[in-house]
């Protein structure tokens, strides 16, 4: 009697996996699951799932054709404007705290900027404080 | 010491990191029987280095090698045992062979006389 692999698991896996590997890693988990489900049943599921996790945190990379790169849209500028955006993003919700120092000190200098502006415009005199001048 | 004209335009072959090498050793052993794809490759790595190394490693390192043009790949047909899907099999391209000398020379020079050292406890 042939023993299939989790289901769940091998959705999971569809889903995660991007269409250049995905017949090759889940049929190759599926050969081996099928080689161990032979030895015992309970270690080949519990095998099956610890490699689909594996997959799952890291799967194997889609590496970009020339021909992929060249249907892409928008000037080289402007892709990489994308790409900096994307990345500062990636960096700042993996380390939130460095996230946080960077709004912060952003914050301080449009603070500061704003102050110091008003001032040298004259719309705030020099010595007296903005929530003075509004409470007049 | 050669001294030929050309001794200085020779390309150096690849520097194989750890894992590199028991991937390409791998794909050595069994392109022979036109076994290299993924799960031979995970299983022989397993079987000899005692390494339970994942699937996805491996398929990620066999890309990075193709890139590198150290290995070549070609997709199989479906098969019953794997509920219709491919394997994608893998073979040593010459700069792969060079890569894989290369690294076993530095590893035996390196090892050379230390034997006793090594193979005890």
């Amino acid at each position: 009697m042939k023993i299939n692999p989790p289901r769940f698991a091998i959705w999971l896996l569809s889903l995660r996996l991007r269409d250049e590997w995905r017949d090759f890693v889940v049929g190759d988990l599926e050969e081996e699951f099928a080689t161990r489900s032979g030895d015992s049943r309970l270690a080949a599921r519990a095998w099956f799932w610890w490699q689909t996790m594996r997959c799952l945190v890291a799967p194997p990379a889609v590496r970009p054709h020339t021909r992929q790169l060249e249907r892409l849209r928008g000037d080289s500028t402007m892709r990489s404007l994308i790409a900096d955006v994307r990345y500062a993003l990636r960096v700042m919700s993996r380390t939130p705290s460095f996230a946080v120092a960077v709004i912060g000190v952003m914050a301080l200098r449009d603070r500061a900027k704003t102050s110091l502006q008003l001032r040298l415009d004259g719309v705030v005199p020099f010595g007296q404080s903005f929530m003075a001048l509004q409470s007049k | 010491m050669v001294i030929s004209p050309t001794m200085w335009f020779r390309t150096k072959a690849a520097v194989l990191g750890d894992f590199e090498q028991l991937v390409l050793l791998g794909v050595l052993r069994l392109e022979l029987e036109d076994a290299a794809y993924g799960a031979a490759i995970r299983q022989e790595i397993h079987a000899r280095s005692r390494r339970d190394v994942s699937i996805n490693a491996v398929y990620t390192t066999l890309d990075r090698l193709e890139s590198k043009g150290l290995l070549k790949s070609w997709v199989g047909d479906p098969t019953p045992q794997r509920g219709g899907r491919r394997r994608k099999f893998y073979a040593l391209r010459p700069a792969g062979i060079a890569a894989l000398r290369q690294a076993y020379r530095a590893f035996t020079a390196m090892a050379d006389g230390l034997q006793a050292r090594l193979e005890t406890k």
